[in-house]
């Protein structure tokens, strides 16, 4: 689908010396409280967060044409579950990072979130230090605020 | 100034009281650490949106316990999704209890699943009421003409 995919893999462009750099930007699929919370987080880290607390404002979003370097979404979402609307997000072609993350930690859930196609799973609250390897997997020019000089 | 300085010792020793008796933890310190000039009442009202949505998830719990017959997949996604926000917010006992509850959902004991219900509610009221005084003892701070203190 046009624009449902991920910034060809979320390299997107970078600068040249002297250009600005193209911020990370990342989807967060969450209830209000837990979204708003890692939208923050994401923010500190100098990514451009937008959040949605259900698969199907996701989905409309992606299929209007938007595309983001991450996604991070919740097992628990109502109607459809973290680990469908993972299987939906690969299935639509959306081939970005997908972090997977969950309340309590169960072997389960994380072995769903993977066959389902997530990169990552992680029991909240996500902290900066789990994300940041991530964001340099996505850009490796990418640098979190506190480290640039 | 005297005043002011009377109410910033006394919001330090509450906070600190708070992260002793383990009813915040580290994530509220994170909380605050988020705080910038675009947001600088991040952590009031991530924890004001707390108190609305748990109250919520409480009478859900309540409700779904209260059937004849429970089912225990609706109240662990309920508890699965406390765990989730008051470990967003640093709420330790809350979330700790939480962690208790699921293990009562998988063995599917109505009696221990109610017993441990009433104990969460006690504890996020408990949590409630500290964290709203705290809240109370930053707006004095400001009122009366000082900044609120960091702690350590």
């Amino acid at each position: 689908m046009e624009g449902a995919t991920g910034n060809n893999g979320g390299k997107g462009e970078h600068s040249k010396q002297g250009d600005s750099v193209r911020k990370l930007t990342a989807l967060v699929m969450d209830d209000p409280i837990c979204q708003r919370v890692e939208r923050a987080l994401l923010m500190s880290l100098d990514v451009e967060a937008h959040g949605v607390d259900n698969a199907h404002d996701a989905f409309k979003l992606l299929s209007e044409g938007r595309s983001f370097d991450l996604i991070i979404l919740c097992s628990i979402l109502p109607g459809i579950n973290g680990f469908m609307a993972t299987r939906m997000l690969r299935a639509m072609g959306v081939q970005c990072k997908i972090l997977g993350l969950c309340g309590l930690t169960v072997e389960q859930g994380r072995q769903a979130f993977l066959d389902a196609g997530a990169d990552g799973y992680y029991e909240k609250p996500i902290k900066a230090a789990q994300l940041i390897p991530i964001l340099k997997e996505i850009d490796p020019n990418y640098q979190p605020p506190n480290s640039r000089a | 100034m005297a005043y002011v300085g009377q109410l910033q010792r006394k919001f330090v020793e509450y906070t600190k009281s708070l992260y002793r008796e383990g009813i915040v933890d580290k994530q509220f310190t994170q909380l605050h650490n988020l705080q910038d000039e675009s947001n600088p009442d991040f952590a009031e009202e991530v924890v004001t949106l707390f108190f609305t949505d748990s109250q919520r998830l409480l009478n859900e719990l309540t409700n779904a316990l209260e059937q004849q017959d429970v089912d225990f997949n609706t109240v662990d996604a309920y508890v699965h999704q406390f765990k989730g926000s008051s470990s967003s917010v640093g709420a330790q006992r809350v979330k700790d209890l939480c962690i208790s509850f699921r293990t009562l959902c998988e063995q599917q004991n109505k009696e221990l699943c109610l017993r441990c219900l009433q104990q969460v509610k006690l504890e996020y009221a408990s949590f409630k009421s500290k964290l709203e005084s705290l809240f109370q003892l930053e707006k004095q701070i400001v009122e009366a003409g000082g900044t609120i203190p960091t702690i350590d």
